[in-house]
């Protein structure tokens, strides 16, 4: 049989893939490997990854698809996810089941075992947040945990019945939301041990070999030690997507509060007859400017930030020292003054300290 | 209970025992098992050939347990957990 390939973004990584069918090439369009996507995995020293199935495996996995008599391509594309699923792990990806979206420019995930309302979640969140909300992958999303800190969602080719999300998408995930169905709504934060067995169960490989579920355990663990998962029991009306939006934006909250930043090593904040510099040393000037000007306030909040202040504390000083009333204009000129010092580069980035009870 | 004194197992083909968050599992492709860290000490012995009767004894000592015999119950509640599991099986020579 002739066989034919491309070239898919899975995460970051280039995975070459090999059809059995010609056929199946059409499911992964949209999904190729872009130019800038090949340079970045390039500079990233991703090197490609070539998945290919045999007709054994096809057949094998055939479960996968749920009935007997699906034309060959469509099992192939179903197949290939499984083999990509195992392969990636040890790029540390991994492809999910579950709803991915991005709001508030973090990736949230609704999952639980198929036909559970994962799809009906997401269009809740479509009506009530509109434009606000941008899917990423509507059932098979990749997690990214390759980068220090954070783990990110990635769009992918798997994106079930309904064809929800849009291609070549990253974005930092938020959390996790387990779904029940239930004769009411509630959400709550899940320990790690009742959630570790059931976001185990949903991650996307064979596990054919120890290392495999190794590495996959490996991946859940900096999941879990990365973000929150709720558990939402739910009767599948748009009240519950409101409830967990507002379980969400009370953890926002609390995660700006967590917030701290790191300053460019080199920049000083000197004083000269009353001014206020911040002077980049010879190293800190490939990234800033030599010297910046900032004034009183601007330097009251420079000399919190490298105590390792987060917002609220830092709020809280400026109010203290100027005896201003008004906390949500402090907290917005001392926000516009740290987004200008990032711009600047005098910010290098920013670290969310762990909860306490974070796993 | 002294029937299973003598008994040794092994792990099931496929079977990994692996931590997340701190927390020690079993997993195999289709089941996943939390244990605790008793529990992870038996399996840790359970598959090296020792009988259930020498596993008590070794975990009575590693606990200062002055009774091995007040471990069999556990052993033998954690054994029935994983033969039902299919994650462990009797060895026989």
């Amino acid at each position: 049989m002739e066989t034919s390939g491309c070239l898919v973004n899975c995460g970051g990584v280039p995975v070459h893939i090999t059809f059995l069918h010609p056929g199946t090439a059409k499911y992964f369009r949209g999904c190729l490997m872009q130019e800038s996507d090949c340079d970045a995995a390039a500079c990233a020293g991703s090197e490609e990854l070539h998945v290919q199935c045999t007709g054994d495996f096809l057949e094998e996995n055939r479960w996968l698809v749920g009935c007997q008599d699906v034309p060959g391509e469509i099992l192939e594309f179903h197949a290939l996810m499984l083999a990509a699923g195992s392969r990636l792990l040890a790029r540390r990806r991994a492809v999910f089941h579950g709803a991915a979206f991005c709001w508030r420019d973090l990736a949230w995930i609704l999952t639980a075992p198929s036909g559970t309302g994962k799809t009906t979640q997401l269009v809740h969140w479509i009506h009530t947040q509109g434009r606000d909300v941008r899917t990423i992958n509507g059932d098979k999303p990749i997690l990214d945990c390759s980068s220090e800190g954070s783990v990110y969602v990635c769009s992918s080719p798997w994106r079930g019945k309904e064809r929800y999300g849009h291609p070549h998408m990253r974005v930092e995930l938020g959390g996790i939301i387990f779904l029940r169905q239930g004769s009411t709504n509630t959400i709550r934060r899940m320990e790690a041990e009742e959630a570790v067995p059931l976001l185990f169960a949903e991650f996307i490989s064979s596990r054919e070999s120890a290392e495999e579920i190794r590495q996959q355990a490996d991946q859940l663990d900096r999941v879990m030690r990365t973000v929150p998962v709720w558990e939402l029991v739910n009767v599948g009306d748009e009240e519950s997507a409101l409830l967990t939006q507002k379980a969400i934006g009370e953890y926002l909250q609390s995660r700006q509060d967590r917030q701290i930043w790191h300053l460019r090593q080199g920049v000083t904040l000197v004083t000269a007859a009353g001014v206020y510099l911040l002077a980049a040393d010879r190293s800190a000037q490939r990234a800033c400017d030599s010297v910046c000007r900032i004034n009183e306030t601007g330097a009251l909040i420079w000399n919190m930030l490298q105590k390792g202040a987060a917002l609220p504390a830092i709020v809280s000083a400026v109010q203290q020292q100027y005896q201003a009333a008004d906390a949500r204009a402090v907290e917005a000129d001392v926000k516009n003054f740290i987004a200008a010092l990032r711009r600047k580069g005098y910010i290098t980035r920013d670290v969310i300290m762990p909860e306490r009870s974070m796993y | 209970m002294t029937g299973i004194m003598n008994e040794k197992y092994k792990a099931a083909p496929g079977v990994v025992y692996t931590a997340v968050c701190g927390h020690a599992y079993l997993v195999t492709p289709e089941d996943i098992l939390e244990i605790n860290e008793t529990s992870a000490f038996f399996w840790q012995y359970l598959g090296t050939g020792i009988t259930v009767k020498e596993l008590a004894e070794k975990a009575a000592a590693s606990y200062a347990i002055g009774d091995a015999s007040a471990l069999l119950a556990d052993i033998r509640y954690f054994v029935d957990a994983l033969l039902s599991r299919h994650m462990l099986v009797r060895y026989t020579a």
